[in-house]
């Protein structure tokens, strides 16, 4: 149902455009590359600094407001300039094992964050200036390094092809993760 | 400690970034799928040219001494590369016989990556992608046509 959606969406003229361009395509692969950079740049330093591992002396909310606009600004960027990639080759994307594991890795990732901002930080002012935050603040933090990392090593090994549907056989396993068609051919 | 810490964290930054920056250089690297050890010759009719990113492919049937036929996969560079090396949409219609020059998968599958591809007039087309020598240049060119017309020998 979904494949037969992305399968429509590859004929969409845009997604020719983009997957037939000349440069358009490396020019969405950079920024997506500069602007993952500088999200989980600056949202490190965040995590980093509620592990209590950098930028000690500095109020954990001054950290956060300070740096709040570049990690949005990147976020928002890499999510755009990440579905122009999807888009250009839904099928294989949507049907590749990494990329399914990176989308795990950013749903879990937005859980964290939510949960963060919803249950740690409205009390952030009981614990601002601690050098070392209270452990529920270092748990979101360091869970948040693990998975970001995790997200882009993921997200780097879409370019592997070695569990490709095309590329039969593979194991029940994989082919029932990634949603392979194998009846029929 | 706390400086120790700090350098982890720079550390932990730094190597995904790093890895992160590799897809703008190369989509992935030659080694970890091919083998440069197994320069691959093949003659057949194109039966597929996708000109697609980050990869183009070229699909070809080849008949083997057996007298079975193999549709063969054979990845190039971006359109790009391809374009500025002279292959366009239309320069490779289905049932074009053609040449190819490359090396297999490592997994030993009908899939490879391209060197050049060569019409039977003998014009030679660079397939731009991670294959030593695929960009048509210099030394790493002649070394790979080296292995590629040592590889031609039956």
């Amino acid at each position: 149902m979904l494949l037969a959606f992305f399968d429509w969406l590859a004929t969409t003229a845009g997604s020719i455009a983009l997957h037939e361009s000349l440069h358009a395509y490396r020019i969405v692969s950079t920024v997506h590359v500069v602007t993952l950079s500088l999200f989980v740049g600056t949202a490190s330093l965040l995590d980093l600094r509620l592990l209590g591992a950098t930028l000690r002396s500095v109020p954990v909310s001054e950290v956060a407001r300070r740096l709040r606009p570049w990690t949005m600004a990147g976020f928002a960027l890499m999510i755009a300039s990440g579905a122009l990639l999807f888009y250009a080759n839904p099928s294989p994307r949507y049907q590749n094992l990494f990329f399914r594991v990176k989308m795990a890795m950013l749903v879990a990732a937005g859980i964290n964050a939510w949960l963060f901002h919803r249950q740690v930080f409205p009390r952030v002012a009981d614990w601002d200036s601690d050098p070392v935050p209270p452990r529920r603040a270092r748990m979101a933090g360091g869970l948040a390094l693990a998975l970001w990392a995790a997200m882009i090593v993921s997200g780097r090994m879409i370019a592997y092809d070695w569990f490709d549907c095309s590329r039969q056989p593979q194991s029940a396993l994989v082919n029932l993760l990634q949603g392979c068609r194998t009846e029929s051919h | 400690m706390r400086r120790t810490m700090t350098f982890v964290g720079v550390a932990v930054v730094g190597i995904g970034i790093l890895l992160a920056t590799v897809p703008a250089v190369a989509h992935h690297a030659f080694a970890a799928a091919f083998d440069d050890k197994k320069p691959i010759n093949l003659q057949g009719k194109v039966t597929k040219v996708e000109l697609v990113n980050p990869h183009s492919w070229i699909w070809m049937d080849v008949t083997g001494k057996d007298g079975k036929v193999v549709n063969w996969g054979i990845e190039g560079g971006p359109p790009s590369n391809l374009f500025r090396n002279g292959i366009t949409k239309g320069s490779l219609p289905v049932g074009t016989e053609i040449k190819l020059f490359g090396y297999q998968a490592k997994s030993g599958e009908p899939r490879g990556v391209g060197v050049f591809v060569e019409y039977l007039d003998g014009r030679k087309v660079f397939m731009g992608g991670s294959a030593p020598g695929a960009n048509g240049a210099g030394a790493a060119a002649a070394g790979t046509n080296g292995a590629g017309a040592a590889a031609a020998k039956p």
